[in-house]
């Protein structure tokens, strides 16, 4: 992507995917899950990725945190670069995903919280207990600090009756609560990164909105940078600073939040901000489906991916593959319609 | 035309009790009050829009009024396309089955509601054959205009449902419940499993079914735009009961009910200028099995007074056709999505 040869845009970003390609071999076929996706996450910044389902964000969270299994999935291709503060860069994609360095960075600079959170949460230990090893895995305290240290994240993420619930187990914590001690657990060792996938999708709306809250004060207070993955566009549009949209393995628009939504260039944004009712605009709007469906991703595509679901498709498309470049001050777009075709 | 007359369905005082089991000798232990005491009616030729939050008994009500469960208690009201009014609660299956050509249900999950062993001629054509409406030729024909009506291609009659997409899928599965020319559908979460970019092409089939046959929906959902989208009235429901109904415009411009309140203001507004100001709850959704004395929501509320954990309000019409659940609906300044108290 073109704004990382820019040298203040380096200096602003934490973490840059370059030209990531993650594949799935399956005997079935192979699966481009990851087709070249490109962006940057910038210092305290929050970056949404949105896209609908099937489209690849969850498998570029998982490669950032080096978490693909191996086989049959791979990281074929690209560069995934950490920023440190003390100007050090690291290519995650080079380190073993086993060995100490990724294991010494997983949990302590980055951290995710998952869609469903019991399926990381281990029903066998309390709430406190789990916090508390995570918290040993990356910092010299004993047990008692480490439990002081959970029972003070409790309190950050504002559970009811944080000292009983640090003796709870998961299954009796209602979803929301669940949610927070996920964002517990993952803030506990202060990261520099958190990843959030589809943190409030299973959660009922007054719960999403106080996990929402939440996340933006403990933005406030910790000094991390948040890549929130979800299909959702009110929750992006509310907590967003950046907006990349994916289509089938690939980042097809990338802007600030505002100019995403009211001036988006891609005929997908286009179709997908089309397609959603917005509350408050009963009778104002007409609903525009996309035509077509999204494609399973064994096949490998030539030219644009949403080509044959495209509103504005041309010849080229079909042709050449667009890439991610800057149409409008901060505002990236792989289309045809803002770059000419090779001729 | 006088109300009454369009009411196709009334239901008073709803109650659907689930009991709990306990022990060895598998004694009862206790009832969720999935449903308990719903009162509404539904208009002719409207969208009635239910929602509220994960358990609060919006699909146990779809699934009684269509006495896919034997309710507990109350009445349910349908008016038949004859004119004749039948409770139906009391009914014997064999009673109901003309009346369920009337009235059918829609699925949430377009993936496995249709069985993937048929084709979709037999999966749409299956109840015209149950309820001896058509059959082969016939029933092919019927088919085909029902496809063509949900958008659909009637050459795809004999392939199978794991070869189309969701949307199309959710289309099927509303082919089938359109087969024997219903009046009154009730749709439980269809369009929730989709990809957003494909519920439009859902949401606008229901209303132009809506419009072109005159047909009347209950629809169930909790993504609340997408209500308000579709809706000409919304019921919110809160533990078993119904708190707050009125039409949509006023249900969330100017809401009455405090929950109501507070659940319009958590939906995030798909646009990074309007700033989500929430209501904040405090506390926890409570069980149906062990539901507050009074009114329901006290534990929860902001304004809460003695006679709230004490007396339980009613379904009232506080305004033309408004009806609020609250002993202070009358004198609350409550927000809307407009924002302003
Ligand atoms: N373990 C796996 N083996 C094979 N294919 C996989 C695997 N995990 C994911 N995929 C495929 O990779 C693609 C991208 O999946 P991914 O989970 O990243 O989607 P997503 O954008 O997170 O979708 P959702 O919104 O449904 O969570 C999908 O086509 C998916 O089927
Ligand atoms: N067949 C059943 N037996 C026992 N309990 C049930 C049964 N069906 C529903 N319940 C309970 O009744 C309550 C209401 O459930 P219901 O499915 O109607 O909620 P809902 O509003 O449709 O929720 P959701 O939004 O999650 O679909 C819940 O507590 C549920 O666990
Ligand atoms: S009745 Fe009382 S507790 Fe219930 S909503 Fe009204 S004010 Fe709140
Ligand atoms: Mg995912
Ligand atoms: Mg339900």
């Amino acid at each position: 992507m073109n704004q990382i040869k820019q040298p203040h845009a380096v200096t602003e970003a934490i973490l840059e995917i370059k030209d990531l390609h993650t594949r799935f071999f399956l005997e079935k076929g192979v699966v481009r899950a990851v087709d070249g996706v490109n962006l940057v996450l910038k210092r305290k910044s929050t970056l949404g990725v949105v896209g609908e389902s099937g489209c690849g964000k969850s498998i570029t969270a998982m490669s950032v945190m080096r978490l693909i299994q191996s086989p049959p999935g791979k990281i074929v291709q690209g560069e995934i670069n950490l920023y440190r503060k003390d100007g050090v860069i690291v290519d995650l994609t080079k380190l073993d995903p086993r060995g100490p360095r990724m294991r010494a960075i997983r949990g302590a600079e980055i951290a995710m919280v998952f869609q469903e959170p019991m399926t990381s949460l281990n029903p066998l230990f309390t709430v406190g207990e789990q916090i508390a090893e995570s918290v040993r895995l990356h910092q010299q305290l004993d047990r008692r600090a480490a439990l002081e240290r959970a029972l003070e994240m409790l309190y950050k993420v504002q559970i009811s009756e944080p000292k009983q619930r640090l003796h709870a187990y998961p299954h009796q914590l209602s979803g929301g609560m669940r949610q927070r001690v996920m964002i517990a657990l993952a803030l506990s060792c202060n990261p520099s990164i958190l990843i959030a996938d589809e943190p409030t999708t299973a959660l009922d709306v007054t719960v999403q909105a106080q996990i929402l809250d939440l996340m933006r004060q403990l933005q406030d207070t910790i000094d991390s940078s948040i890549m929130m993955i979800t299909h959702n566009l009110g929750v992006i549009s509310q907590m967003a600073d950046e907006v990349a949209v994916m289509y089938l393995g690939r980042v097809v628009e990338y802007a600030p939040v505002r100019e995403l939504f009211h001036h988006p260039l891609h005929p997908y944004t286009v179709g997908l901000l089309n397609s959603v009712p917005v509350l408050g605009r009963k009778g104002q709007k007409v609903l525009i489906p996309i035509a077509g469906m999204v494609p399973t991703p064994t096949s490998e595509i030539q030219g644009c991916a949403f080509a044959p679901r495209c509103p504005r498709v041309m010849p080229a498309c079909h042709e050449h593959n667009p890439r991610l470049e800057s149409a409008a001050p901060a505002h990236y777009v792989a289309c045809w319609l803002y770059a000419d075709p090779p001729a | 035309m006088n109300m009454d007359q369009n009411i196709i369905l009334e239901v008073k005082n709803l109650k659907q009790h689930f009991p709990i089991y306990r022990g060895l000798l598998q004694r009862q232990a206790g009832a969720i009050r999935a449903v308990d005491g719903v009162d509404f009616s539904v208009l002719e030729n409207e969208v009635l829009g239910l929602v509220g939050e994960s358990g609060c008994g919006k699909t146990t009500v779809g699934r009684s009024i269509l006495r896919l469960y034997d309710p507990t208690d109350g009445e349910v009201w349908y008016r038949t396309a004859a004119g004749e009014r039948i409770e139906i609660t009391r009914l014997s299956q064999k009673e109901m089955k003309p009346l369920r050509k009337e009235m059918r249900m829609v699925f949430q999950d377009p993936f496995s509601s249709l069985n993937p062993r048929r084709t979709v001629k037999e999966i749409i054509g299956e109840p015209l054959i149950i309820h001896k409406v058509a059959r082969g030729r016939a029933m092919e024909e019927r088919v085909a205009e029902l496809m063509l009506s949900v958008g659909l291609d009637p050459n795809y009659m004999d392939r199978y449902p794991h070869e189309f997409s969701g949307g199309q899928r959710q289309r099927i599965g509303i082919a089938r419940t359109l087969s024997l020319s219903p009046r009154l559908i009730v749709a439980d979460e269809p369009v929730s499993a989709l990809d957003v970019s494909v519920q439009a092409q859902v949401l606008n089939l229901l209303q132009r079914l809506k419009d072109d046959l005159g047909l009347t929906l209950l629809f169930i959902a909790h993504d609340i735009s997408v209500v308000e989208h579709i809706s000409d009235r919304i019921a919110v429901m809160y533990v078993g009961k119904i708190v707050e109904l009125a039409s949509t415009e006023m249900l969330l411009w100017e809401p009455l009910h405090p929950y109501a309140e507070a659940l319009i203001s958590a939906i995030p507004p798909a646009d990074p200028d309007i700033k989500l100001e929430r209501i904040p709850l405090s506390g926890e959704v409570p069980s149906p099995a062990n539901p507050p004395s009074g009114c329901i929501f006290h534990p929860r509320c902001r304004f809460a007074q003695e006679i709230c954990a004490r007396e339980e309000p009613h379904l009232e019409e506080i305004k033309p056709a408004h009806y609020v659940s609250c002993h202070f609906a009358r004198e609350l300044q409550l927000r809307g999505i407009g924002g302003v108290a």
